[in-house]
């Protein structure tokens, strides 16, 4: 009778709507603005000659975007996205207002799960952690968490979407560093797949580039590996993360309105590279510690302006990728636990199709550690409890039960209660301790960190994810003599 | 020998399901096939409830799913106890029950009764806002080997205490032993008023009534 949950994702979201209709117009109108007056600087040639011979006007590296060619890129782009995972039941639909959450990257730094001290991130951490995330049933896909210190350029890639991929059935998404690196990506993954058709049915990669340096210019190397993607034909994220009052007006209005007229660009780009070509567009709204100039992950603003993004990419009817579920502490305490619960709520709220940069980071960015993804698991889970809302109709409203059982009585019994009580609440793991005091101290009076540790450890030891086909696997490395 | 182990699978299962018209009529069909009521109850009904408690103290069970199992091992029992020798009818003992005088919320209080009962104690339920001297009269009548009282608020929580006093001051105090609880009750206060046993909840009450009465 033991039932487990039902993982849930892809519900609808968007009841949490920090910007009025009218500011999403304003906002739209004002990017399109930036866009034609102080355009976006484009050093690499392709993209200047993809833009110009669009009827864009160019003036040296400068790139002015009329509206009609923004709002016909718009168009072209899919509304839909799927991510595929290895095991469909972890296929991601991104459209709308369907909300999915996971992880993100690429930290540099591990804390150790026995000493809590950092030590540089490996390709060793890549296969770990994507084990332990696959345990996890509330983090949806698996973004390659770290960068690993181990690899160079040239053969990261494919190590790490390798490392990734055979160890965990969920969609693997990760940074690009090379040409070579995606192509030998693809190839991989079509042998994985059976096909070059049947991974562009269903992509269990998908590539991020951050090709905008806030603000408005285009990274030159990066753009070359974003054409490259959007040829592939494999879903591309269009990353960018100006912050508040250093790469964007502090006004959070004014940074929402660059961000925008930045994705937009990206959009034409893409587009322009290969018409319909699957994209995400990717808008990490941040501020600037003004105290130091730090980026702030864990602030307020964050999750406020990360769900006013989704309610933009809805405006355009297009997946979007933002960040929540963040935070500026160095290790999983109290700051970490409210700032990530925060603003992974707010941008769930709004509908945002791929949150990632929500489980198991720390430092902002920098730092991760495994009993943080057990930690952010739940944070998680509770988060798209709330998502899913409240359900109202004959049977929830429960007039006959509440008619049987009458004054005085009681509900523990009902067939209701019974035929309810698994799916209409949400049940966290053990690091969400539910006893009295007294069992809680014979229990060893742990706390949430030391309980969250404990559960990281075991499924280290015992979770075995689905493995790839041993002939496939064998195939991967002598074709491509991997590190792992 | 196949079809009566399979007869007796079958109550167990359907007492964990909580079926409840089911479980009577399967015993009521072993003692047709003329199993022996001992067998029955051991084999059958026991077997399901301690699969109960397994799977509810690993978290897997919850309240009222242990509670619509207890339920259909008194559906079974009913058919049983007539024909049982009375010595082996299981009395795990007789447990008076109700809350402290001033308090209407019963919702813990009931809980504990049923999984008592669940455990094979018999209740006697006392109801709400039950004065001291209607605790001593119910021991004396009763004689039960526990008593137990609750409190929600913290306000009704020097009823459990007066009522401690009451069977001191009756002579009855050593003949029962008593058990508080309820939310703001804690095991250091059970202790300071003289009670013998403190739970936090209702299936731990089992184990500590379980305790006193070993």
């Amino acid at each position: 009778m033991a039932r487990k949950q039902q993982p849930v994702k892809g519900l609808v979201g968007g009841q949490y709507k920090p910007l009025t209709d009218d500011q999403v117009q304003r906002i739209h109108r004002a990017a399109l603005s930036i866009l034609a007056r102080t355009g976006v600087q484009v050093e690499e040639p392709e993209a200047r000659r993809l833009f110009q011979e669009a009827g864009a006007d160019v003036a040296g590296n400068r790139v002015h975007l009329p509206r009609s060619l923004v709002e016909d890129a718009v168009d072209w782009a899919p509304s839909r996205v799927v991510l595929a995972g290895r095991d469909p039941k972890w296929d991601l639909e991104l459209e709308g207002a369907r909300v999915h959450i996971g992880t993100g990257g690429a930290a540099l730094t591990v804390l150790d799960l026995e000493t809590g001290q950092p030590r540089p991130a490996v390709l060793r951490d890549v296969a770990e952690l994507a084990r332990l995330v696959d345990a996890l049933d509330n983090v949806h896909f698996y973004l390659v968490p770290v960068y690993p210190t181990d690899m160079g350029k040239e053969n990261v890639d494919i190590n790490q979407y390798y490392a990734g991929l055979a160890n965990t059935t969920k969609h693997v998404q990760s940074g690009v560093y090379s040409v070579q690196g995606i192509r030998d990506t693809v190839e991989m993954c079509e042998r994985i797949m059976g096909g070059a058709d049947a991974l562009r049915e269903r992509p269990i990669v998908s590539f991020i580039t951050c090709w905008i340096v806030s603000p408005l210019k285009l990274a030159t190397d990066v753009t070359t590996l974003l054409i490259e993607t959007c040829r592939q034909r494999i879903p591309v994220v269009l990353s960018a993360a100006p912050m508040a009052g250093s790469t964007a007006p502090v006004t959070l209005a004014g940074m929402l309105a660059q961000l925008t007229a930045e994705q937009l660009s990206g959009v034409v780009l893409t587009q322009l590279a290969q018409r319909g070509a699957p994209l995400l567009i990717g808008p990490i709204p941040a501020t600037a510690d003004m105290k130091s100039g730090r980026y702030l992950a864990g602030a307020a603003e964050f999750g406020l302006t990360n769900a006013a993004m989704a309610q933009m990419g809805q405006f355009y009817r297009l997946p979007l990728y933002n960040s929540a579920g963040m935070t500026d502490a160095k290790l999983p305490d109290v700051q970490a636990g409210f700032e990530k619960a925060m603003s992974a709520v707010l941008a769930a709220l709004a509908g945002s199709n791929f949150i990632h940069h929500a489980a198991g980071m720390l430092e902002n960015m920098n730092t991760v550690a495994a009993e943080q993804f057990v930690i952010d698991n739940d944070i998680l889970g509770m988060a798209m409890r709330v998502v899913r809302g409240i359900e109202v109709n004959d049977e929830t409203l429960a007039l006959d039960v509440i008619d049987e059982v009458g004054p005085g009585g009681h509900y523990l019994m009902a067939d209701h209660t019974l035929r309810h009580m698994r799916s209409e609440f949400y049940y966290p793991s053990d690091v969400v301790d539910r006893q009295g005091r007294d069992m809680w101290q014979e229990a060893g009076a742990l706390d949430a960190l030391e309980r969250a540790k404990q559960i990281a450890r075991d499924i280290l030891a015992e979770h075995q994810p689905e493995p790839l086909d041993p002939d496939v696997e064998n195939w991967i490395h002598e074709r491509f003599g991997l590190k792992i | 020998m196949h079809s009566k182990s399979n007869i007796l699978e079958r109550i167990a299962s359907n007492l964990y399901q909580g079926e409840d018209k089911v479980v009577a009529d399967l015993v009521q069909q072993a003692l047709d096939q003329e199993m022996s009521p001992a067998e029955i109850l051991n084999g059958g009904l026991i077997a399901g409830m301690d699969e109960v408690g397994k799977d509810f103290k690993a978290g897997d069970l919850f309240v009222p799913e242990v509670l619509i199992a207890a339920r259909a091992m008194h559906a079974g029992m009913n058919v049983l106890r007539p024909l049982l020798a009375e010595s082996d009818v299981p009395s795990a003992g007789k447990y008076v029950i109700g809350t402290a005088q001033g308090d209407l919320h019963d919702i813990g209080k009931n809980l504990v009764k049923m999984m008592l009962e669940g455990a094979g104690f018999e209740t006697i339920d006392l109801g709400t806002d039950v004065k001291p001297d209607d605790f001593v009269a119910a021991v004396r009548e009763h004689q039960p080997q526990l008593l137990g009282m609750s409190a929600l608020l913290t306000t009704t929580m020097p009823g459990m205490k007066a009522t401690i006093e009451a069977l001191e001051e009756a002579g009855l105090r050593d003949t029962v032993k008593i058990m508080v609880g309820g939310a703001p009750v804690t095991a250091a206060f059970a202790e300071q008023i003289g009670a013998d046993g403190y739970a936090p909840d209702a299936a731990s009450a089992v184990d500590v009534a379980r305790d006193l009465t070993a």
